[in-house]
């Protein structure tokens, strides 16, 4: 009998020790990744046969092309 | 490399909405979805009017992708935000993490005529945004691209239509140092507008320190 009630003792003590402890509450961060199809590029395309280059040129061009003060006859 | 930026000067835009009734036509947007839009603030008051052209802001750090829960969200080599309409599934997430209001849903309370509420979940519908014009994943030029997301202007070598065709050039569109030159070269003619900083103002051009740099770089040293 006596046996019995030890072991239920040292079960309760082993429950409640479980009980109290204090697990971490730091979030462990998942860094997403992006899940869906692949893009190609805007410069891949079949208007600039793949060129980087000139599609690069051709979007800085149009660019400064926003600013009145660049254009020929400009304010 | 390019990193696609939007800058709208509040001294020049005049509220004409062409910005916004071009991205519509451009796109064939849906009924009830605005990916862009004016927002005018001091209404009425002489001299205290200003307005503002908002949409996708293509955020660097953009807080769409983080909390999206299928990871639809992708960002281009240039810069520009887009996401896989195949893979949203309506939650509304992004509405509610984007600082700017750009995420849009086809079928929200906000956009249904008979003004029925479904704004619960799963019943938005996938969401819409401003794509800088850029397209989405799919063929560029496509129908499928066309269909899901409006035309691909970035591919055929051209800028944004919002911001090509804004009659006051309000709207700026485009790499973000070239944004900030033209910007900077306006605030110095008219003489006034530098508290709205651009990329290039804030940071400097790449490899030229700018002033708010080496003011906090004397402070560190001098502390």
């Amino acid at each position: 009998m006596r046996r019995i009630v030890s072991l239920f003792a040292l079960l309760i003590v082993a429950i409640v020790q479980y009980g109290c402890q204090e697990p971490s509450q730091a979030v462990q961060y998942e860094d997403g990744r992006y899940a869906g199809k692949p893009d190609t590029p805007n410069w891949a395309g079949a208007a600039f046969d793949g060129n980087r280059e000139t599609w690069e040129k051709e979007i800085k061009r149009r660019n400064r092309l926003q600013s009145e003060y660049s254009r020929p006859g400009g304010a | 490399m390019a990193r696609m930026k939007f800058l709208c000067d509040a001294e020049r835009c005049i509220e004409c909405n062409g910005c916004v009734t071009a991205c519509k036509n451009e796109h064939e947007v849906p009924w009830g979805i605005n990916r862009r839009r004016v927002v005018t603030i001091n209404d009425g008051q002489v001299g205290a009017e200003k307005s503002m052209s908002v949409a996708c802001m293509h955020c660097s750090d953009a807080p769409c992708m983080a909390v999206c829960p299928v990871d639809c969200f992708y960002k281009t080599e240039d810069g520009v935000v887009l996401h896989d309409k195949d893979l949203c599934i309506g939650c509304g997430y992004c509405f509610y993490a984007c600082p700017f209001g750009a995420p849009q849903f086809p079928s929200s309370n906000a956009s249904s005529p008979d003004g029925r509420s479904t704004d619960w979940f799963g019943a938005r519908g996938k969401m819409d945004k401003c794509t800088f014009c850029a397209g989405g994943p799919e063929e560029n030029g496509s129908e499928a691209e066309f269909e899901k997301y409006g035309r691909n202007r970035l591919a055929e070598g051209k800028l944004p239509v919002c911001a090509e065709m804004c009659s006051t050039k309000a709207l700026l569109g485009g790499d973000g140092d070239i944004l900030a030159d033209i910007y900077r070269e306006r605030v110095t003619v008219r003489g006034k507008g530098s508290e709205v900083w651009g990329w290039g103002t804030a940071y400097g051009k790449p490899g030229q320190q700018s002033d708010a740099g080496t003011s906090s770089k004397k402070t560190e040293q001098s502390s």
